[in-house]
């Protein structure tokens, strides 16, 4: 190789060098391409997603359960179903003095009894609300 | 010196997700990249466009590793070179009866898109050329790479990078010289 032999390279890709390829809606193409790319991946993050979520939920349950069977869960549950059961008992017996005129004298029976049935009514206002609401929403 | 324009662009689309930033990239670097995939598979335009355009998508999908130490376009250049190693590698696993040794380039027929008689001249000459030597030749004397930036893109040493620049630009002369250049 020689000085001569480097000048007629150079010059044989000259033109070459400044040669530019016309885009001809390449671009264009391209963006389309990168957009449906992105579609493709944002598609698969999402059920990537779902699933891991879904991995989640199994894993959650599965360690409710086994915490529950460890520290022996279901006697808890029967201290509370017995406690309830005594507690609706309890309340059973005690219905009729509520209806017991003469006791409703004593003042502050009058004000629990008072406190009750406005709960109750704020209660069913709240519910009448609500239940409003949702049948518009379904609608 | 690095490209500010490049730098800003690159910015907002790695920081902002900004696609029209990344389009004027691709307006920008489409004909280099394209030029280069056109020189290494002798001038097929639809293959060269599809592998342009796989650079450009591994472009905008790793645009976040991209650091600035390089410049813009020899990033952009060294992943249109590994796309073309890979397309060339998975070529190769197939069949194929012709020369292995010249890789996927198609040499260029006369009823062919050909595009002028300067691009067939080119492709004819780079067809002699082995795959790296074409590589590096391409890389220097048509897109006018350093021979430290076409080290880089192509992942070679510098001396190898030499070597071939060296080998090729013998074959080249040799065969300008047979057909008759030198007097042009």
């Amino acid at each position: 190789m020689n000085e001569n032999d480097n000048k007629l390279i150079e010059q044989f890709f000259r033109e070459a060098a400044t040669q530019q390829v016309e885009d001809n809606g390449f671009s264009q193409r391209m963006m389309m391409a990168v957009n449906e790319e992105l579609s493709a991946v944002g598609r698969k993050r999402k059920v990537s997603v779902q699933w891991l979520s879904c991995m989640w939920t199994v894993f959650c349950i599965a360690a409710a359960l086994v915490v529950f069977f460890l520290s022996q869960g279901w006697q808890v549950l029967i201290s509370y179903a017995s406690m309830l059961l005594t507690n609706v008992e309890v309340f059973l017996c005690t219905v009729p003095t509520l209806f017991d005129l003469s006791q409703l004298t004593t003042p502050s029976i009058l004000v629990t009894v008072g406190e009750a049935l406005l709960a109750f009514i704020v209660m069913m206002i709240l519910s009448i609300i609500g239940l409003t609401r949702w049948a518009s929403q379904q609608v | 010196m690095l490209n500010i324009t490049d730098i800003s662009l690159v910015t907002q689309v790695a920081v902002l997700g900004n696609r029209r930033a990344f389009d004027k990239l691709v307006v920008k670097y489409q004909s280099p990249v394209r030029r280069f995939f056109l020189h290494q598979t002798g001038g097929d335009s639809q293959l060269s466009d599809d592998l342009a355009q796989d650079t450009f998508i591994k472009a905008y999908t790793n645009i976040r590793q991209f650091r600035g130490t390089a410049q813009f376009s020899t990033w952009l250049m060294r992943i249109a070179y590994n796309v073309f190693y890979d397309y060339c590698r998975k070529e190769q696993t197939q069949p194929q009866p012709d020369d292995r040794a010249q890789g996927i380039f198609s040499p260029p027929s006369q009823g062919g898109d050909g595009g002028g008689s300067l691009r067939l001249d080119i492709h004819t000459a780079l067809a002699i050329l082995k795959p790296d030597e074409r590589t590096c030749i391409t890389l220097q004397l048509i897109d006018g790479y350093s021979i430290d930036e076409i080290a880089k893109i192509t992942d070679m040493p510098q001396g190898t990078v030499k070597s071939h620049l060296s080998r090729g630009k013998e074959k080249l002369a040799n065969y300008l010289k047979e057909n008759g250049y030198e007097r042009k």
